[in-house]
């Protein structure tokens, strides 16, 4: 075999071939495949959210599983609730309302500031 | 305006920002399209599987490690697509014998590829490639047209060098019988056309 049939440059046939014309691509297949990429991707973020609830689930219910099991197997000793005080329950209420109302105000702001200033990544 | 490396571009897209990806559409997309038209020579079939290439780029991008650039990445998914889209059609093409190619030396084909004179030349180059096979016909666009090297072939074919460099030269022999061929048969009906 020729070793310099190798070389393209060397060889007549790159001429010819450089003067086939090419097919011109079609005025709107950019947008066309533009529309399919964007929809790809929205498909791709679904299928990541997805993917990880199912896996937090999954780790969920194992860690449920084993601690069920644990607890057999290893035959823990049983727990008792402690009695709990009623007096002190309107105070804990009003503490546990606060916090949430207070990150339910976080969560709204974040909303607002990531809707005026872009996506969360930039 | 600046042009920025496909690895910029490609670290963008991998971070979320989906537009990118249109330059590198931009970058590659004729020339990807024009290959894959002339591989399976259909428009709209060539259309359909050009978006194929570029949306499974878009969905592995992941896996492009940067080992070989990003052109001849495409191109060995266009080639992939190309070959198993062409096998489904189950379309035959011209079987050239063995012992046709051992007959033929390098010299020959020098002499009768060799020159690009004349655009009945160049019609005939153009008709001999319809008649390859469309793995032989990938391959020899992607050596002649696109400039790719042997190394760069094989990756896209998926096949060892030395695989490459025989696949090659008999394709450049079946080239030659076919615009042997070809000649012969437009010189016969041009002297029936004059008798």
């Amino acid at each position: 075999m020729n070793t310099n049939m190798y070389n393209s440059e060397n060889d007549g046939l790159k001429q010819w071939f450089s003067q086939l014309p090419d097919t011109p691509l079609p005025p709107d297949f950019r947008t066309r495949m533009m529309k399919r990429i964007e929809m790809e991707a929205i498909r791709k973020t679904r299928r990541q959210t997805l993917c990880e609830w199912i896996s937090v689930v999954l780790v969920s219910l194992s860690l449920i599983v084993l601690t069920v099991f644990c607890w057999k197997f290893w035959q823990f000793p049983t727990l008792h609730m402690p009695d709990i005080d009623l007096s002190s329950l309107g105070m804990s209420t009003f503490i546990g309302a606060t916090a949430l109302f207070l990150l339910l105000l976080d969560y709204r702001f974040r909303r607002w500031y990531y809707k005026r200033h872009g996506s969360k990544q930039e | 305006m600046e042009s920025l490396s496909d690895t910029y571009y490609i670290e963008r897209i991998l971070a979320g920002d989906t537009s990118c990806f249109a330059s590198l559409f931009d970058r590659y997309g004729k020339q990807v399209y024009a290959w894959v038209c002339r591989v399976i020579q259909n428009r709209e079939d060539a259309e359909e599987l050009t978006e194929d290439v570029f949306v499974k780029a878009f969905q592995h991008l992941e896996s492009f490690r940067g080992e070989s650039d990003f052109l001849t990445w495409l191109y060995r998914i266009a080639y992939n697509l190309s070959i198993s889209a062409v096998r489904k059609k189950k379309v035959e093409y011209l079987a050239i014998e063995d012992s046709q190619l051992s007959n033929i030396s390098e010299e020959m084909i020098q002499d009768q590829l060799g020159q690009a004179d004349s655009s009945e030349r160049l019609d005939l180059l153009d008709w001999a490639l319809e008649q390859l096979p469309p793995d032989d016909r990938a391959l020899i666009l992607l050596f002649y047209k696109e400039d790719k090297s042997i190394e760069e072939l094989a990756q896209i074919m998926g096949l060892s060098i030395a695989n490459i460099k025989v696949k090659l030269h008999r394709t450049r022999k079946k080239l030659y019988i076919l615009m042997t061929e070809g000649q012969t048969t437009k010189q016969s009906g041009l002297k029936q056309r004059r008798l």
